[in-house]
C-alpha cells in the first residue's frame, strides 16, 4: 500500500514537472536564432506578414520565428502584460498613440546605431517619416507604412446631389455647404466628423491653428484657449440639429467597419486613417471616395502618420537585436516583400517600395497614393508622440463630443471641461 | 458509530502500546488508512486546488495589494496607500454613474428576472406530455445567454433596422429608433438581456414547487379559497425560502455582468456611458487605461458593495422568510 501511493506520487510530481517544463524545452531545442514576433490586425495581414518571415527565413535558415498575432484592443493588453513580466517579444509592431510609454520605461532598444551602419537603409525614405519614429534624437519605431487622416465620401450620392468634384483644398465653410446640399438634394444625412475617435479630428483642427495637441513634455494639452476647439463641438450641434448630421442614436455604439452607416448604405460620409479605405470598400462592395479632412484657410493640419512601426525590444541580446534590424530593412526596403505586403499597412516608406506596389494595385490603391502625395505636399512637421495618459484624455474628448451630440451639453462648455478635465489627467502623476 | 469503535480499537491505542510484530503491523496498517483517506481524497481534489489558489486566492490577494498603489504595469507598483479609494469616493465622477447605473441594472432587472422566472415555473406544473422539451428550451438562453453571439444578436435584435422595430411596425407604430444607441433606452435593453437568461431561478423554482405539500392546497380547496388567494397564501409563503436563495444569488449575478455590456457598448459603456456597469469601468481602468491599482481598488469597492446589499438581504430574512 505505502509502496503504491509513493509510486503514485512520484508519478503525479513527474508528470507536473513534464507539464511545466514541456514548454521552456521546445523552445530550447530551437535553432540559435529565434526571434520573437507580435504583431495585431487583421486575418489578411497576418497572412502577408506570415508570408514575409517565411521569404525572410528561406534566405536566412539559421533564424527560427515565434509568431503572435491579435486584434487591437487584445494586443494592447497582451504586451502590457509581457512587459510587466518581462517577456516582451523581440520585434513587434508599435503605435504612434500609445508608443511612449514603452519608451519612458527604456524597453524598447535605440536603433540609431542599425541606421548609422546601413542595416536598417533609409536612403529612399523621406527624413520627415522617419523622424516620426524618433524622440529626444533616438530611433525607436520604424514605420511600416504611412496614412493620414482622411474624409470617405459615396460619390454616387454626391453626384445625386449634383456634386461631381471635390476639392482636396475645401475649407471648412465649403464642408458645412456640400454636406447640407447632399442631404437636402438626397436626404442622406453625414456621419460626424471622426465620431469614433474624435481626436484624430482634433488634432487636425489643434494642428491648423498652430497649436500642437499636447505639451512638449506631455503634462498639458498644447493648447489653453478654449475658443480654439469649440468650433468642432459646435458643428456636431448644429448640423445635428438641421439634420445634416445623422442622430446620434445611429452611430453611437458603431465602431467596426461592418456597422458603419457609409459601408452600410445609410450615410453620405465617414472618415478614417488613409490605408482604411481599401477595406472600406471591399466591405462596402461598392466605389468609395476620398479626400481631405477640411482646410482652415490654407492650413491642411494633416501629416504623414505611421500607419504602425516596428519596434525592438531592449532587453534581446546583442544578436537577436541586430538580425531584428536586418528583418525591419527587409520590410520597409524588399522588393519581394513590397509585393507581398502591398499597402495594407499604409503606403510604404521607402520610395522604392511605394513604386513597385503603386504600379501593381488598382485604381482603387492610386487614389489613396495619390491622397498621400497631396497631404506629404501640404504637410508640416508631424505632431509628437502622445503621452502615456493620451487614453484617458481621449475618451473624456469622445464622452463630450456625444454629449454635445445629444444636446446634454454647451459646445462652449465642453470645451471648457475638456480642457479642463485634460490637464488634470496629464498633470497628475 | 461501529466503524469508530473499531477504528480507536485498532488506531488510537497503537501509539501507546508497543506489542509484538503482529500488533505493530496491525497498528500501522489501521494508522496508515486514516491517513490514506485524506490523502487521496487531497490528490484527487489536487487539480482543483492547485486552479483555486492560482487563479482565485492568490489573485484575489495580490487585487487587495495592489489596490493600494499605483501600478501601470510597466513600471513597479508604488505605494500610495487610500489614495485610490479617496480618488474613488470624492474625484470620480464616471465611478458614481457607473454604481448608479449598476444599481439601476440590478434593482430593475433581478426583480424582473424572478417574476418571470417563477410565472413560467408556475406554467411547468401544470403536467404535459411536452414538458421535458419544454423545460429544457426555456433553460436554453440561460446557456447561451451569457455569449459574445448572443449580445450581437441582442444588437441586431434593437438595431434601427432590427426586428424589434419590424415587430413594433407590424402592431402598428413605425420607427427607426436604435434601441442600444439611445441612452435613455439602452439599458433597459440591456435589462431585457438579463430578463431572458431566467433559466436556472426557473428550475430552482420549479424545484422549490414541487416541494410545496399537497395538503396544503386541498384544504385551501376545502376553505374555498380561489387560485389567486392559494398563491398569495400558501404558494409565496412556501416559496420563500427559495425566492431568498434566488434574490441572494441573482443579485451577485446581476453586480458582476460584463459581457454584454462590453459586447453590445463595443467596451466603451457608450451611448453616454448608460452602458457603463461597474464591471467595465473597471476594465477600462485597468486594461484599456492601463491603471492596475484604480481598478483593483475599484474592484474591492463593487465586492463591499455586493456584500452589503448581501448582508441587507440577510438582515431582512426574518421579516419575510418563512420557514418551518
Amino acid at each position: 500500500m505505502m509502496k503504491k501511493l509513493f509510486f503514485s506520487l512520484i508519478l503525479v510530481a513527474m508528470v507536473s514537472i513534464m507539464a511545466v517544463s514541456g514548454y521552456s524545452k521546445q523552445a530550447k531545442t530551437a535553432s540559435p536564432t529565434l526571434i520573437k514576433v507580435a504583431w495585431w490586425g487583421s486575418q489578411n495581414r497576418a497572412e502577408r506578414t506570415i508570408k514575409v518571415l517565411d521569404l525572410y527565413k528561406s534566405k536566412n535558415p539559421h533564424v527560427k520565428f515565434e509568431m503572435e498575432y491579435l486584434s487591437g484592443p487584445d494586443y494592447n493588453t497582451k504586451l502590457a502584460t509581457q512587459a510587466a513580466t518581462g517577456q516582451l517579444p523581440d520585434l513587434f509592431q508599435t503605435d504612434y498613440g500609445w508608443i511612449s510609454q514603452y519608451v519612458q520605461k527604456g524597453l524598447i532598444a535605440d536603433l540609431r546605431k542599425f541606421a548609422r551602419n546601413g542595416t536598417i537603409d533609409f536612403a529612399n525614405v523621406s527624413k520627415k517619416i522617419v523622424t516620426t519614429g524618433e524622440d529626444g534624437g533616438k530611433l525607436y519605431g520604424v514605420p511600416l507604412g504611412v496614412n493620414a487622416t482622411s474624409m470617405f465620401y459615396d460619390p454616387a450620392v454626391f453626384k445625386n446631389a449634383g456634386i461631381t468634384q471635390m476639392d482636396p483644398e475645401w475649407t471648412w465653410e465649403d464642408y458645412d455647404k456640400i454636406l447640407t446640399t447632399v442631404y437636402k438634394k438626397t436626404h442622406i444625412a453625414a456621419l460626424p466628423l471622426y465620431y469614433h475617435i474624435p481626436e484624430a479630428m482634433l488634432e487636425v483642427i489643434v494642428r491648423q491653428k498652430g497649436y500642437s495637441l499636447f505639451s512638449k513634455n506631455g503634462t498639458a494639452l498644447g493648447f489653453k484657449n478654449p475658443v480654439i476647439i469649440q468650433p468642432m463641438f459646435q458643428r456636431i450641434l448644429e448640423l445635428t440639429k438641421a439634420g445634416v448630421y445623422a442622430a446620434p442614436e445611429i452611430w453611437s455604439t458603431s465602431i467596426t467597419t461592418e456597422d458603419n452607416g457609409l459601408v452600410l448604405g445609410k450615410a453620405s460620409t465617414a472618415y478614417g486613417g488613409s490605408n482604411q479605405l481599401v477595406s472600406y470598400m471591399a466591405t462596402a462592395k461598392r466605389e468609395l471616395g476620398i479626400t481631405s479632412i477640411p482646410f482652415n484657410g490654407k492650413n491642411s493640419g494633416a501629416y504623414l502618420k505611421p500607419s504602425m512601426m516596428f519596434s525592438i525590444n531592449n532587453r534581446s541580446s546583442e544578436s537577436v537585436k541586430a538580425e531584428s534590424a536586418k528583418i525591419i530593412n527587409f520590410f520597409i526596403n524588399s522588393k519581394e516583400a513590397a509585393r507581398i505586403l502591398m499597402d495594407e499597412r499604409g503606403v510604404p516608406i521607402s520610395t522604392g517600395s511605394r513604386k513597385i506596389v503603386e504600379d501593381l494595385s488598382n485604381s482603387n490603391s492610386k487614389m489613396v497614393f495619390n491622397y498621400i502625395n497631396f497631404i506629404e505636399e501640404h504637410q508640416k512637421a508631424p505632431n509628437e508622440w502622445a503621452p502615456p495618459k493620451a487614453s484617458q484624455v481621449y475618451s473624456i474628448l469622445a464622452d463630450l463630443y456625444m454629449r454635445v451630440a445629444f444636446q446634454k451639453i454647451t459646445p462652449a462648455a465642453a470645451a471648457t471641461s475638456f480642457i479642463k478635465q485634460a490637464n488634470a489627467i496629464l498633470a497628475h502623476k | 458509530v461501529l466503524r469508530r469503535t473499531v477504528r480507536i480499537l485498532t488506531g488510537q491505542p497503537g501509539k501507546k502500546i508497543e506489542g509484538n510484530a503482529c500488533d505493530m503491523e496491525k497498528v500501522k496498517k489501521g494508522n496508515f488508512f486514516q491517513k490514506d483517506d485524506n490523502i487521496a481524497g487531497y490528490l484527487f481534489i489536487s487539480p482543483w486546488l492547485f486552479g483555486f489558489f492560482a487563479f482565485t486566492i492568490i489573485p484575489l490577494l495580490a487585487s487587495f495589494f495592489y489596490s493600494f498603489t499605483s501600478y501601470d504595469l510597466l513600471s513597479a507598483p508604488k505605494f500610495v496607500g487610500l489614495e485610490n479609494y479617496f480618488k474613488m469616493c470624492t474625484n470620480d465622477d464616471l465611478f458614481l454613474q457607473s454604481m448608479g447605473t449598476t444599481l439601476v441594472f440590478v434593482v430593475a432587472g433581478v426583480p424582473l428576472r424572478l417574476i418571470f422566472a417563477l410565472a413560467i415555473a408556475m406554467l411547468f406544473t401544470y403536467k404535459t406530455k411536452l414538458e421535458g422539451i419544454y423545460r429544457a428550451v426555456y433553460y436554453l438562453p440561460s446557456l447561451i445567454g451569457g455569449s459574445v453571439a448572443i449580445a450581437v444578436l441582442w444588437k441586431r435584435l434593437f438595431g434601427a433596422d432590427g426586428i424589434f422595430n419590424a415587430i413594433l411596425a407590424i402592431l402598428g407604430i413605425n420607427t427607426n429608433m436604435n434601441w442600444l444607441g439611445n441612452p435613455n433606452t439602452s439599458l433597459w435593453t440591456l435589462i431585457l438581456l438579463f430578463v431572458w437568461q431566467f433559466g436556472s431561478p426557473m428550475l430552482i423554482f420549479l424545484a422549490g414547487l414541487k416541494q410545496i405539500p399537497v395538503q396544503l392546497y386541498e384544504a385551501a380547496n376545502i376553505d374555498g379559497a380561489n387560485s389567486f388567494q392559494r398563491f398569495c397564501r400558501v404558494t409565496l409563503p412556501q416559496l420563500t425560502p427559495i425566492i431568498f436563495f434566488n434574490i441572494v444569488m441573482q443579485m451577485i449575478t446581476a453586480f458582476t455582468i460584463f459581457t454584454q455590456s462590453f459586447v453590445i457598448s463595443n467596451g466603451t459603456g457608450a451611448p453616454l456611458n448608460s452602458l457603463l456597469l461597474c464591471s467595465l469601468y473597471l476594465y477600462r481602468c485597468a486594461f484599456v487605461f492601463f491603471d492596475m491599482g484604480y481598478g483593483c481598488a475599484l474592484a474591492w469597492a463593487m465586492l463591499l458593495v455586493v456584500a452589503l446589499a448581501t448582508v441587507i438581504i440577510f438582515v431582512t430574512k426574518k421579516i419575510w422568510v418563512y420557514e418551518d
